[in-house]
């Protein structure tokens, strides 16, 4: 029996030439490093993402995925517990809708300053920004063969150090003829996804990876290192070069039309960190220099609010965003180049049975933010979200004689395991101490008791909780 | 022209020398350039590996310049970047994934199958499932993964490689080898290793 890792690397070695030639590679090397002996100053973004050329628009070829490459998270049925407390937004100019005769500059400036004010949530240490949206999205599956809409709710719970968990909810897939559900049944997809909901936390840092999606497991994205000037901002939204990879990695492989925009949008969706009224009077402002940006006039939103619409440029299939215009708030985004909201929880759609699914896109068509971001205490976070406890054995004491007399300790905490798993610190040291890994289903005083006990054992070198 | 810096060289030594001289940056291919392929063939569809492996590299000559000379061995550096082009590969990927996915289960040997046919469907239903099971991963996961079982970091280089914490690391992997073992056991019952668990809690999970 072995282990994952030992059987990937099996895996790998089953189905990878293991004498590959290299050499044409190496050609192509040595004549780009020819070519290309001059570039000095390499772009960031080709650091981040390489350097083939993007395609000039999204096809439903060039956004396929898969269903199954989806992530069927541990599902957790989340409830929020207690009642976030609102942020307050007080406006400070003038409120209401634009006159029509307004140019969209003006507007968004206009919007800026009713924003200057705003109270911004902060959060502090055991607190959590709260978020949620209602979305919508169009599924397609095997290029054409099946279509479905499918609303989904996204609720994000984020700290100060940024680790985030979400959760989305999908509600039944809908159809656009009773033929259309045929198809999407005839390829073994469920109209209900098994289970309905899908968690997934992340951890935050510098360093953390990019989302899969704006409205997938989302990180926080801290907006404290943008800049305070309006051209500065709209540019580096424009290139891409804001150096948050959360924003310049997000559209690098669609080349969207104008991605400032769409940047600017996700900034407006959240959920941030290091935000203040400033920024925001200051986003509004960047909007309105970036290139093609058009006034839409009143909107009305997929709920019936209402409010004041700006697209990222003339003409039909720009990306639309509705704010209201007292508060500055975002009530609805449209259009935005998101093919990856489904990821997390596409999965839950493939049925038991055979399977005919090939590939699949999805596209996000509107979505809603429901109500303003909230800030709440850690303890008020939902039960389930995964808490990791890590305990390295102190120096001298073996993975074999650690075994037993950390088995005893834990023992009394089992029943609130989702997961135990250990090894051996250094593989290749028979005499090497262990790492112990304990999964909790959510956080609460058992963790802290079950990690007192663990220091208080004589045990471990280190515990700590991630 | 080039390969003026001696075997003894480090990473780090090759790649300043190729400030000064380009060419030099052939040596770090020519000592990585296995282990890259290796990594980026058990991740990306066969005929995007080529280009994977070149632009990865070609990424890293641009990038050069900026390398932390601290770090004399060069192939985290290396291998994140290649993680940050499969990204860019990763629909490429999926669909490789796919096809695999596609294409029907080998049927269930019935009789007088030679030890040896039966050995080499078995084998190819098995790699059939392990890729299953990865396509199903999320992304992060499958990176800590594939890099410490195809690429043979340990949790520090991995750590380097992705920008991450040390912590995140050990997160995203006991979380990853959790998940591909649940996966595993969905798709096929595989046998997995009793010693991953600790022995005598493990019969008292759900």
């Amino acid at each position: 029996m072995i282990d994952e890792l030992e059987l990937l690397r099996r895996h790998v070695d089953a189905t990878v030439d293991p004498d590959p030639d290299l050499e044409p590679i190496r050609r192509r090397l040595m004549a780009s490093i020819e070519e290309g002996g001059a570039v000095q100053s390499p772009d960031r973004r080709h650091l981040a993402r390489g350097s083939r050329a993007r395609p000039a628009r999204r096809t439903a070829a060039s956004v396929v995925g898969l269903v199954a490459a989806a992530v069927a998270a541990a599902v957790v049925a989340f409830l929020v517990i207690g009642s976030p407390t609102p942020v307050h937004r007080a406006p400070r100019a003038a409120s209401g809708p634009f006159p029509s005769h307004l140019s969209v500059g003006r507007q968004l400036r206009l919007l800026a300053d009713r924003v200057a004010d705003r109270p911004t949530p902060h959060l502090g240490a055991g607190q959590a920004l709260y978020t949620r949206s209602d979305l919508s999205v169009l599924a397609d599956v095997n290029n054409g063969t099946a279509q479905a809409t499918v609303g989904l709710s996204v609720q994000k719970w984020s700290t100060a150090t940024g680790q985030t968990c979400t959760t989305l909810t999908a509600r039944p897939a809908q159809f656009a003829s009773p033929s259309g559900q045929a198809a999407w049944v005839g390829l073994g997809l469920r109209i209900i996804p098994q289970p309905a909901a899908a968690s997934q936390c992340l951890e935050g840092g510098a360093g953390a990876m990019p989302p899969d999606a704006i409205t997938g497991a989302g990180q926080l994205i801290d907006v404290s290192s943008l800049p305070s000037d309006p051209a500065t901002l709209a540019r580096e939204l424009q290139s891409g070069t804001t150096g948050i990879p959360v924003l310049d990695q997000l559209l690098a492989d669609l080349a969207a039309p104008n991605p400032g925009f769409q940047r600017a949008a996700m900034l407006l969706i959240g959920p941030t960190t290091g935000d203040t009224p400033q920024f925001e009077s200051t986003l509004y402002q960047a909007i309105a220099l970036l290139p093609g940006v058009t006034a839409l006039g009143p909107m009305t939103t997929h709920d019936g609010a209402s409010g004041q619409g700006f697209a990222s440029g003339p003409g039909s299939g720009q990306s639309t965003i509705v704010v209201d215009p007292t508060s500055g708030q975002l009530l609805e985004v449209r259009g935005l180049d998101d093919s990856d909201s489904l990821t997390s929880i596409a999965g839950n759609y493939l049925g038991g049975g055979a399977l005919q699914v090939n590939e699949y896109s999805d596209q996000l068509q509107w979505l809603d933010p429901v109500g303003a971001p909230s800030v709440i205490g850690l303890s008020k976070l939902p039960a389930g979200l995964p808490v990791y406890v890590f305990a390295t054995t102190r120096p001298g004491l073996t993975y074999d004689q650690a075994l037993l007399p950390v088995h005893r300790v834990a023992q009394p905490y089992v029943s609130s395991f989702t997961s135990i798993s250990s090894e051996i610190t250094v593989q290749s040291d028979p005499n090497g101490g262990g790492t112990f890994q304990w999964s909790f289903a959510g956080p609460g005083p058992i963790v802290d008791q079950f990690m007192r006990t663990l220091r208080a054992s004589g045990l471990f070198a280190s515990v700590s909780e991630i | 022209m080039g390969d003026v810096v001696g075997e003894s060289a480090t990473d780090a030594d090759l790649i300043v020398a190729s400030l000064d001289d380009p060419q030099e940056f052939g040596g770090l291919f020519d000592r990585h350039g296995r282990a890259v392929h290796r990594y980026v063939a058990s991740r990306a569809r066969r005929a995007d590996v080529d280009d994977v492996v070149s632009e990865t590299f070609v990424t890293a000559f641009r990038a050069r310049s900026r390398y932390d000379r601290t770090y004399g061995d060069a192939r985290p550096w290396l291998f994140g970047i290649a993680t940050n082009v499969l990204r860019h590969h990763h629909r490429s990927e999926h669909r490789r994934l796919a096809r695999l996915r596609a294409v029907p289960r080998a049927p269930e040997p019935v009789v007088d199958l030679s030890e040896g046919v039966a050995a080499a469907v078995d084998a190819a239903s098995e790699s059939d499932r392990i890729d299953r099971a990865l396509d199903r991963l999320d992304d992060r996961h499958r990176d800590v993964l594939l890099l410490a079982a195809s690429a043979d970091l340990t949790y520090e280089e991995i750590a380097r490689a992705l920008g991450v914490p040390v912590g995140t690391v050990r997160s995203r992997l006991a979380r990853g080898r959790s998940r591909l073992r649940e996966l595993l056991v969905a798709g096929g019952q595989h046998e997995m290793d009793a010693s991953t668990v600790t022995p005598s809690c493990e019969g008292s999970l759900e």
